[in-house]
């Protein structure tokens, strides 16, 4: 009996000693065999660590004043992970109800089976907001809550929402909707991990404004948490934007364009002193937080700002820029003498002016107030083609004005050595006809006659604010076509034409200067006879500007002269302009600065 | 006569080898106070064992505890984040034009008629400046191990560390 005892006991232990052998082995052979180490190494690379790819939160971006135009709001993407659905039918039921979707729709993709590694997961719902989400999860919580108490039979399942599974992100945000629309642009979402940033500051600025991704490491072990890295957000912008101002223009631009019955409007507000765009309204806008609409608002090949996208004939505003390098190239002084027959022959062709009258003896303010292109086509003749092209080089026409805004485009001027250029040009180009430009390439031009010669970089971005600082963009020169003397003389000229014919433009109290424009519209057949671009450019205070008004209304039907359309609006802006700049009438201006 | 010798010297050797086997049994232990010993031995090694796996698996779960509370909180920090930025965007909305303006009207406010506008120079203001708007410095962006040192080295390295602070810093030692 003993010794069949003690034969168990060896049996038992010789089973047990094997056993431990067998154990070893298998964990020799692991550690040894190829496929042991393979499987070793997925499994450091699935279960070890995971690395993931940080990005940072894009930054805001604000006007001048710190009134938000950009920022970032919390959506969710809902899924459903079928591996812990047990009751598709609640879980259809809430998700259609409360994200107004097709019940059926919605159960076709819950009730999918769990197949690892196959059927995990499906996306419900994306870009969906925070009070939606709550409601799903207060809605999951009460099924919970009843499911605690209940008593179930065997295979029974208490109403539940599991699986269902909440994904997070930021996306953009415009709280002003519509507003400078065209300069921000937006920011597309082909899916919730690619955001395309389109047109206006949110392209130009995008490496600023995204910031820098951060690769991070995260491990499974406990052993190995480290704290995750600190992603700085993306830069962010303070425009030279000022709300206020961008509201009104907007404003006014929309009831011109609709009074006028125009295809389309443009005003573009500027400090001539720095460049500095205080305000860029055009139609048609967009409200960016539904960019899914830009193909309905912006129709064939509308571009998404014309300020900066769409170039034109500008027409007689174009004539300050002839006059400019005229009177600084000395081939006329504010006094010159000329005697208008009320037609021009040049290059085998006749010139007329707008009303194909003959004005008889004027002087060179005269010219500008009657805006004769006679006159002027006489002076860029006279002057000769070689100095008033590269004039117009010096002010930057045929040329980008570049702005800091995406999408800006430009027409390449004709000059004596290209093909497409004829004599007849020369004449032609003197009153804005020939030749295209972009509302900002001709305003920033123009800025020249208003800064002392100067023309400063037009930009929309006052200062980025990164890493904790808050760093200025220092204006710049971006060229000096003109002398101040020239700058100055134009500057009077014009303000005494305005008064001349007593314009439209004027505003009660503040002297400006300025120009009307009426562009004909060349097509394959000719200029169109009834169809013009209407344009006037201004600014002001004259003895100091403090700002610079371009406006286009494009084919106005009311009236197919600037003067008439164009002028009017920008005394409307101007009047705005002075109260929300605070710049105080002429004469109380004086007062003040007699009383230093 | 040699025969008397040859047996009395081995009857002497078995006599001694009998001595000697006496004396041994004198001085042994009984078998059970040996065993006793021997479990007493294998006891304190398994005690020993089990301190040492004590600590490990209470260091362990320590760690594990920390490591898993800091991911926690690493998931928090994001969440809350996001929801920090979705707040300022609520609060953006809020401050917005059309919206500030209509709280303008509520409140009795209107726009200003230029003509009833007064000018006053107001020495030293300088005028409406553009926004400062700097948020704090960010802290350091490297990523490094939170978990303090004692929680994830062996006991040797330790007490390889005790030791070497101990060299370095010799008790009673002139510093």
């Amino acid at each position: 009996m003993k010794s069949k005892d003690f034969s168990r006991i060896k049996t038992v232990g010789s089973g047990l000693s094997l056993f431990s052998v067998l154990i070893l082995v298998q964990m020799v052979r692991i550690q040894v065999i190829d496929s042991g180490r393979k499987l070793s190494e997925e499994g450091t690379r699935l279960y070890e660590s995971q690395t993931e790819i940080i990005y940072p939160e894009r930054g805001s971006i604000y006007d001048r004043y710190g009134n938000v135009l950009a920022t970032n709001r919390e959506v969710y993407e809902i899924g459903v992970n079928f591996q812990y659905v047990t009751d598709p039918e609640t879980l259809t039921k809430e998700l259609s109800s409360t994200l107004g979707m097709d019940y059926n729709e919605v159960h076709k993709v819950v009730s999918q089976k769990y197949k690892p590694g196959e059927t995990v997961y499906a996306t419900i719902a994306n870009f969906v907001g925070t009070d939606k989400v709550d409601e799903l999860q207060a809605k999951a919580k009460q099924y919970k809550a009843q499911a605690s108490g209940k008593r179930l039979r065997k295979g029974e399942i208490a109403a539940n929402m599991d699986g269902l599974e909440f994904r997070s992100r930021l996306i953009r945000s415009y709280p002003e909707k519509t507003l400078a629309a065209n300069i921000l642009g937006f920011i597309f979402y082909g899916d919730m991990q690619n955001a395309q940033p389109i047109f206006g500051v949110e392209q130009y600025y995008n490496e600023l404004l995204a910031g820098t991704p951060v690769e991070y490491k995260y491990y499974f072990d406990p052993n190995k948490a480290s704290k995750e890295p600190y992603v700085p957000p993306g830069d962010s912008l303070v425009l030279t934007i000022d709300r206020q101002i961008q509201i009104e223009v907007e404003k006014i631009l929309d009831d011109s364009v609709k009074k006028n019955g125009a295809e389309s409007g443009t005003i573009i507000v500027l400090d001539p002193k720095t460049g500095e765009i205080l305000a860029m309204a055009t139609t048609p806008r967009l409200d960016p937080n539904q960019y899914w609409t830009l193909q309905d608002t912006f129709k064939d090949s509308t571009p998404y700002n014309r300020a900066i996208g769409q170039t034109y004939e500008p027409g007689s505003v174009f004539k300050v820029v002839t006059m400019a390098s005229a009177l600084d190239n000395g081939t006329v002084t504010p006094d010159t003498e000329f005697i208008d027959t009320g037609v021009f022959n040049y290059g085998g062709y006749s010139i007329y002016n707008w009303d194909r009258g003959a004005w008889g003896k004027q002087n060179m303010m005269t010219c500008m107030e009657h805006s004769l292109n006679v006159c002027l086509s006489w002076i860029s003749t006279s002057m000769g083609a070689g100095p008033f092209y590269d004039y117009l080089k010096a002010f930057g026409i045929g040329r980008k004005s570049n702005v800091d805004l995406a999408g800006e485009t430009s027409f390449p001027l004709s000059v004596p050595a290209d093909g497409n250029w004829f004599d007849i040009n020369l004449a032609t180009n003197s009153f804005g006809q020939g030749l295209a430009v972009t509302p900002l390439e001709l305003a920033s031009a123009i800025s020249a006659v208003a800064n002392d010669g100067k023309i400063m970089t037009p930009h929309v971005v006052k200062s980025v604010i990164s890493n904790g600082h808050q760093r200025d963009i220092t204006p710049t020169v971006s060229s000096t076509p003109i002398k101040p003397e020239t700058a100055h003389t134009l500057t009077e000229m014009l303000a005494q034409s305005l008064e001349g014919e007593s314009s439209d433009a004027m505003v009660d109290g503040y002297r400006v200067a300025g120009k009307t424009g009426t562009g004909e519209i060349p097509s394959p057949e000719g200029y169109l006879s009834n169809l013009t671009n209407a344009s006037f450019v201004g600014w002001g205070p004259v003895d100091d500007p403090k700002f610079l008004v371009y406006v286009w209304l494009e084919k106005p039907t009311s009236s197919i002269w600037g003067s008439i359309v164009a002028a009017p609006v920008f005394s409307e802006v101007t009047a705005k302009l002075v109260t929300l700049m605070n710049i105080p009438p002429d004469d109380v201006r004086q007062q003040l600065n007699n009383g230093n | 006569m040699l025969f008397a010798r040859v047996w009395g010297d081995s009857f002497n050797k078995r006599v001694s080898k009998m001595r000697k086997q006496n004396l041994i049994q004198a001085y042994q232990q009984a078998p059970w106070r040996a065993q006793l010993q021997y479990i007493g031995i294998f006891l304190s090694g398994l005690v020993i064992i089990a301190l040492v796996a004590g600590v490990y698996l209470y260091i362990s779960a320590q760690t594990a505890s920390a490591g898993a509370r800091i991911q926690i909180l690493d998931e928090n920090k994001i969440d809350l984040r996001r929801r920090i930025a979705d707040m300022e965007a609520q609060l953006a909305s809020l401050q917005a034009s059309d919206v500030m303006a209509q709280r303008a009207a509520a409140l009795g406010y209107e726009p200003i008629d230029p003509q009833n506008v007064m000018y006053m120079d107001m020495p030293g203001y300088p005028g409406r400046q553009s926004i400062h708007l700097a948020p704090e410095k960010p802290q350091e962006s490297s990523s490094f191990v939170m978990i303090k040192s004692s929680y994830t080295e062996s006991l040797w390295e330790w007490f390889y560390a005790g030791l070497m602070d101990i060299n370095e810093h010799p008790i009673g030692g002139i510093r």
